[in-house]
């Protein structure tokens, strides 16, 4: 409401009449209304004059009746004064009281004001108060009329501009309050476009357009104004703005501009939200409160009314009907149309958690599941689809999750899973079209496993029970696939037939054909599996199966012993698959066929075709090592190692080149056998060459020669096999007996002998030197660890930082030391390879485990198949064991084990195990343990003789004498040769003997300890010794 | 509050302003004009207030020399000498100055119109003084409303040394949260002016552990334009401060000193960082920033599927009145762009760009998008 004006009679107008009635101004206080009647015109106006109207009414009234009663000219600005004064005076009176009367006889003066003097200065004030009053009543209809007659007159010149926005602002918000939001449109246009207005009410008048545009459904022409909003405050927060943020969303998502329809989505506020903003306003001020309760000062009324009112909405806002979930669906399906598939992902996840109980709940359940499963979030697929299928609610997409989630089973082996929801799916919907899908992972899954009885018993039940379902195909597929494995060849046959029969349009119709032919070849006829792959590559030739179609027409050329014809399909396998086994097959069987035709210099091109196209999924390392065997085979170990060597410049910062690891330990390896062997062969030789009396030793006897190479094993094989095989080298290098003559056999004179070299075994020798010397001096120049360390600071300063982590590996693994000093941080692990990670993981166990974990982490998402697998998992058991998870660590222990049966550290871990349950004193767990590592045949060697002892020393723990010695004895008995182990076991047992009182047993195990080879280099020597002198006193 | 560095901090702050190579001879009359202002600020604050003393009906001219040990010290007429009365005795006693008309239409005029010269000069010789006369209660004289009149004047008109000077000479926990409320302005405005001696000078004056939740929220918002500006160390010893304010009830500020020591490269080989900033759940409020905070650490770190995971679950959560919004899309974009999904990271970034053009962050979006067309 306008405030109260002042009331006092114009000077102005009393001077005008003075001046028309030249009548001496009297003061007149009368109030009587007859007396009021009698007064003079100049009477009454002296009157009012300086006075209140409230004081002066009924002077105003009699002077408005006499100048109605006499229409004069001059009496016109009497009388539109007094119309103004009374229709204020009613107006302030209204707004105090809110009394009717007021209310009434302002309407009725400002009336006679506009209609009687429309051109009045006072008319624009008059109207004021008519609408101030109406917008006090909330008749909008009435004044909407008024306002626009206002703003006319405006534009006429009428009313004085100063009106327009104010008038402006109200008949927006009358518009607005009508929610007139279409015809509103021209106005609210209007009112923003105002140059002179406070900023508020522009930002209320780009809100009022927002919502129009949103009315009339023209989404494009409420951009403009959201930047506005970010200066709306409070308005921001207002429901109804932000239901038309959503609308609007909604009809950019229908033109199919996503992008805005985001933006707009985003935009909008969740009730939630609102009543969140709403709280914290609420206690913002009750925060300020504190400080008045503080200070025991009366709280400021407009903060007490803030709180009251804050209380209120945020209640009837608790009452409103609530968007949000609607508005979270609409967001996160465009999001899923712009493919922003995480974002998307995450949004429907926050359906599924806020909003479980939604008549929608089922879709949005459904559609996180299906993004998880399209952005590969494993966990979530999991979490998301059992939730799904716990709910007995929820059917519109069961079949569908079913699958998905046996899918994902299958991907993580988790065949249990797998079998146990396909059997689920199956009771539910045997003759679902899905069923077809759900049984081939479930016959793939007992495949992996090997249990090929359970896969044909429960198949075949499921055939015999519904032999017309649609999942008949892949049953009978499955089956025959068991029976290929059993090499039933036959049966298997008639199991692909069937599909191939019954099922034409069939997924698996294709499949059965070309594994008809697998049978065929299985079963040894050769002639007609080439027949069924000819006809099968003719009808098929772009089908997935055709790489493998051309192995097996390789290997059918291959027996055929049509070597140029084979080859060519070998050759052609990469064309049609990525399956690096059949790749690789292909590659390695060619390999072998051209080294069985004597074709070795052929093989070298082809591997090195091979490396270099398949250096990251193939097996670099074993078509590197194949080279390098072929180089060695012709004789030329320098250009195997070139070979190598080449390979880890090439290949060396690429972390998918998995090949590379090995073959940096392989190099080393190499040259330094080579090397060795080179130089001691070559001054072996020439020893024999210029030592007559070592040369007669080693030639005398075959025996020498041998156990002198036993001695000096680097000493080459060949030359010392040629020295005892050669008969020119035999008889060249050996002394001769000079023939006697006669007179010397008559005399019985003593044999003599010429001990010199013949000259045809010293060429021959001779010969074989310098042969070596060549290949000597041939050989890379530096050792390993100078060339290491030249290709560390290359790949240095070319920031080849793959390679850098690998050459710190092999420096560590070859015990060089590193040429800096580099700390490994979380930043290496994405440039690390497999093997460097499981090395990091290793070295970071005890100083940072946590970034060993991330190490370990990064090996088993991004190289769950790598090679290196079994090592970073052997540190993961060891972070359990760091973590106090004894039994977690065991059971990974053996799992490694169970998965890797042939890695070369299995039988470490398996000890390990023993180890951890001795320490935990569970000693019959830990003998059986130690018993089973010494039924594997594979780890006979250390991890037999270490486990033997460790029997012995279970035994001892368990105070049972008699088996512990047994068991010592049978390790240093058994292992001599290891002879760490078996000066451990003698040790111990001769500490037993003492314990049993056997002095004399205990001295002669002691003793044997002595005797061990390099005894005094043993762990415990002194300790026996000590022993043994003081059993001797 | 140790006063003595207070004023040490601020003097250095403002010669080191006074002392800025401008090569400006107006600007050297700028700075001179505002250090003679500062300087009778000064000497304005330990001037004598004359006023008058009611008490009922009766009224006596006065004029307060200080206030002392509790009491209140004035002395009556020309060589009376000096009286006192204790601040908890004035009952009814109250101390009014005279107003004009000019100085009500210069009160008046504050906040709606800039004050010329000559009326902040006015409002200041008048009200200055009242400053050392605080602790009498505001029911027993009017110098708290005035006072603030002065204060939020000093800080429209850009007097932020003045501005400083008088906060530096008021106890902000003594008098009512409206003081508390014009400090909280005067550092915010200090920071948005990049002024940051002055700023955190003043925010020491401000005893932000205990200020009112309201001025907490201002607080956090001054720390996010210094943090903006990239001068994380100061905004997160602020944030620092502001977790151990008993009305801080969430985690805003923690969040932000974790992202703050982020930048400062605190961080990068913590690998219990994500332990420590991962305490909210999906949903709870400040949860989209906690995803920022974590996903840009991953970022950092180049555990890509880490972080995409990280800032889409933010983005899912974020709201539109989330002040880190263009950020947390900026990051999305970074991220989607670390996992090879450039197209999804170049509409990411236009989006930024576009939609959040005011922000620092769309211009660097910008870049990226143009940088990924083909």
């Amino acid at each position: 409401m306008t405030p109260i004006l002042p009331y006092y009679f114009s000077y102005f107008c009393r001077c005008y009449l003075c001046c028309l009635l030249l009548l001496p101004l009297t003061g007149v206080k009368a109030q009587d209304k007859g007396l009021i009647t009698s007064l003079s015109l100049e009477a009454l106006v002296t009157a009012v004059s300086d006075n209140d109207t409230a004081d002066v009414l009924p002077y105003l009234m009699e002077l408005v009746k006499r100048s109605e009663a006499e229409p004069k000219a001059e009496l016109a600005p009497l009388q539109e004064q007094c119309y103004y004064l009374l229709a204020r005076h009613h107006y302030n009176q209204y707004a105090e009281t809110r009394g009717q009367p007021d209310r009434n006889a302002c309407f009725d003066f400002a009336n006679r004001l506009l209609e009687r003097h429309p051109s009045s200065v006072r008319c624009a004030e008059a109207l004021t108060y008519k609408i101030q009053i109406l917008l006090a009543e909330k008749q909008w209809s009435e004044i909407k009329p008024i306002l626009e007659a206002g703003l006319t007159g405006i534009e006429q010149g009428q009313y004085p501009a100063a009106y327009r926005n104010r008038w402006l602002t109200n008949l927006c918000l009358v518009h607005a309050i009508l929610k007139e939001w279409v015809i509103g449109e021209p106005r609210f246009r209007q009112l923003y476009n105002l140059t002179l207005i406070d900023d508020k009410i522009r930002v209320e008048a780009a809100i009022y357009l927002i919502r129009s545009y949103e009315s009339q459904n023209k989404p494009e022409m409420m951009l403009e104004f959201i930047p506005v909003l970010s200066r709306a405050g409070k308005d921001r927060y207002d429901p109804e703005l932000n239901l038309s943020l959503f609308k609007l969303g909604n009809q950019f998502s229908d033109k199919g501009d996503f992008i805005k329809a985001n933006y707009l989505y985003f935009l909008c506020l969740t009730l939630e939200d609102i009543i969140a903003y709403n709280e914290q306003m609420l206690a913002e001020f009750e925060s300020r409160r504190k400080w008045y309760l503080i200070q025991k000062v009366d709280l400021p009324e407009d903060l007490s009314y803030e709180i009251e009112q804050t209380s209120r909405y945020i209640a009837e806002l608790k009452k409103q009907k609530s968007y949000t979930s609607a508005l979270k669906y609409h967001r996160a399906r465009n999001l899923d149309r712009m493919e922003r598939r995480y974002d998307a992902f995450f949004a429907y996840l926050r359906l599924v958690r806020e909003h479980p109980d939604d008549d929608n709940a089922e879709m949005f359940h459904y559609a996180a599941f299906m993004k998880a499963s399209d952005i590969g979030y494993t966990k979530e697929v999991l979490e998301l689809g059992e939730g799904y299928l716990q709910v007995s609610e929820y059917r519109i997409y069961r079949t569908a999750v079913f699958v998905k989630l046996i899918a994902a089973y299958f991907q993580l082996e988790n065949y249990e899973k797998v079998h146990f929801h396909g059997r689920q799916f199956m009771r539910e919907y045997p003759e679902h079209a899905y069923a077809s899908n759900v049984v081939h992972y479930m016959g793939y899954a007992w495949t992996r496993l090997e249990q090929l009885d359970t896969l044909e018993s429960e198949l075949g039940a499921y055939l015999e029970a519904y032999p017309n379902a649609p999942m008949g195909q892949s049953a009978h597929y499955w089956i025959g696939i068991t029976q290929v494995v059993k090499q039933n060849f036959e049966s298997a046959r008639d199991h692909f037939q069937f599909v191939v029969d019954n099922f034409k349009d069939g997924s698996f119709y294709v499949d059965a054909r070309f594994r008809i032919g697998v049978c065929d070849f299985g079963m040894g006829n050769y002639a007609i599996a080439k027949e069924r792959f000819n006809e099968w590559v003719s009808d098929y030739p772009e089908n997935h199966l055709r790489g493998e179609a051309e192995v097996f027409l390789g290997d059918i050329a291959a027996i055929n012993a049509q070597v140029p014809e084979s080859l060519a399909h070998y050759a052609s396998v990469e064309t049609f698959t990525s399956k690096m086994n059949l790749i690789d097959h292909a590659y390695f069987e060619s390999s072998r066929l051209l080294e069985a035709n004597n074709r070795l210099q052929e093989i070298i091109p082809l591997l090195e075709r091979y490396s270099e196209k398949f250096n990251e999924d193939g097996n670099l390392s074993r078509a590197i090592y194949r080279i390098g065997e072929v180089y060695e085979t012709l004789g030329d170990p320098a250009r195997m190692l070139e070979a190598y060597f080449s390979a880890i410049e090439k290949y060396g910062n690429q972390p998918e080149a998995e090949g590379v690891d090995p073959i940096l330990v392989r190099y080393a390896g190499k040259y330094e056998n080579y090397h060795n062997r080179y130089q001691a062969t070559i001054a072996f030789l020439q020893e024999i060459l210029n030592n007559q009396d070592f040369r007669l030793q080693m030639m005398q006897e075959r025996k020498t020669l041998h156990l002198h190479r036993l001695e000096n094993p680097k000493i080459s094989k060949e030359v010392v096999d040629l020295l005892l095989r050669d008969e020119t080298l035999r008889k060249g290098l050996n002394r001769r007996e000079i023939p006697q003559t006669e007179e010397e056999k008559e005399l019985g004179a003593p044999p003599r002998y010429d001990h010199s070299i013949l000259p045809e075994a010293q060429a021959l020798l001779g010969a074989k030197v310098e042969e070596l010397q060549n290949l000597l001096n041939n050989f890379p120049a530096n050792p390993p660890r100078e060339r290491f360390t030249e290709l560390y600071w290359l790949a240095r300063e070319k920031n080849q930082r793959t390679l850098l982590l690998r050459l710190l590996v092999v420096f560590d693994a070859l015990k060089m030391p590193a040429p800096d000093s580099v700390k490994l941080t979380v930043i290496d692990l994405p440039d690390a390879s497999p093997a460097t990670l499981a090395w990091i993981a290793d070295k970071m166990l005890q100083p940072e485990p946590e970034l060993a974990r991330l190490a370990i982490a990064k090996v088993m998402e991004e190289h769950p198949f790598s090679l290196a697998v079994p090592d970073v998992q052997q540190v993961q058991a060891e972070l359990l064991l760091q973590d106090g998870d004894r039994e977690a660590a065991i059971a990974l222990f053996r799992q490694i084990i169970e998965d890797n049966p042939v890695w070369p550290k299995a039988s470490l871990l398996a000890l390990r195990i023993g180890e951890l349950l001795t320490e935990a004193r569970q000693y019959d767990l830990a003998l059986e343990q130690y018993q089973s590592i010494l039924q594997v045949r594979d780890w006979r060697g250390p991890a037999w003789a270490e486990a033997c002892y460790k029997i012995g020393q279970c035994f001892e723990a368990r105070k049972e004498s008699l088996k512990a010695h047994g068991y010592y004895e049978r390790t240093y008995l058994s292992y001599r040769q290891f002879p760490d182990w078996a000066g451990m076991a003698l040790y111990a047992d001769g500490k037993l003997l003492e314990a049993m009182n056997e002095p004399e047993s205990a001295k002669s195990v002691y003793q044997e300890f002595m005797a061990l080879p390099n005894a005094e280099s043993l762990r415990n020597f002194k300790e026996v010794k000590r022993r043994y002198e003081s059993l001797n006193i | 509050m140790n006063h003595l560095t207070s004023k040490l901090v601020t003097g250095l702050a403002i010669a080191a302003l006074c002392g800025l190579p401008n090569g400006s001879g107006h600007l050297c009359a700028q700075s001179d004009s505002k250090a003679a202002a500062l300087k009778e600020a000064k000497a304005l604050l330990t001037q004598p207030l004359d006023v008058v003393q009611i008490r009922g009906k009766s009224q006596t001219k006065i004029r307060l020399t200080g206030i002392q040990n509790e009491q209140v010290m004035f002395s009556i007429g020309e060589g009376m000498g000096e009286a006192s009365i204790p601040l908890d005795q004035l009952g009814e006693l109250s101390f009014r100055i005279q107003t004009d008309n000019d100085y009500n239409k210069i009160v008046g005029a504050i906040g709606n119109e800039t004050l010329n010269p000559q009326q902040l000069k006015r409002i200041r010789e008048r009200n200055f003084p009242m400053v050392r006369f605080l602790p009498i209660p505001p029911e027993n004289c009017s110098f708290h409303e005035s006072v603030k009149r002065l204060f939020e004047a000093l800080i429209l008109a850009k007097s932020y040394e003045e501005a400083l000077l008088l906060l530096q000479n008021i106890d902000l926990k003594q008098l009512d949260p409206e003081f508390e409320d014009l400090a909280i302005r005067l550092s915010s405005d200090l920071a948005d002016a990049e002024i940051y001696d002055l700023a955190s000078a003043a925010l020491l004056e401000i005893p932000i552990e205990t200020i009112n939740l309201g001025n907490l929220n201002a607080a956090l918002k001054t720390a996010g334009i210094i943090r903006d500006h990239g001068n994380y160390e100061s905004a997160k010893a602020l944030y620092d401060r502001l977790t151990s304010n008993p009305e801080n009830q969430d985690r805003e500020a923690v969040f932000w000193s974790f992202y703050c020591g982020n930048f400062l490269g605190m961080f990068q080989d913590d690998h219990h960082f994500r332990q420590q900033v991962e305490q909210l759940k999906p949903g709870e409020p400040l949860f989209s920033l906690q995803q920022l905070i974590l996903g840009t650490y991953y970022l950092e770190r180049e555990q890509w599927p880490l972080a995409i995971k990280t800032i889409s679950e933010g983005v899912a959560y974020a709201r539109p009145t989330d002040s880190w919004i263009a950020e947390l899309m900026y990051r999305s974009g970074m991220a989607y762009e670390a996992i090879e999904e450039k197209e999804i990271a170049a509409a990411v970034y236009d989006e930024t760009a576009k939609f959040f053009s005011s922000s620092k962050w769309a211009q660097l979006a910008r870049e990226a998008y143009q940088r990924l067309q083909p």
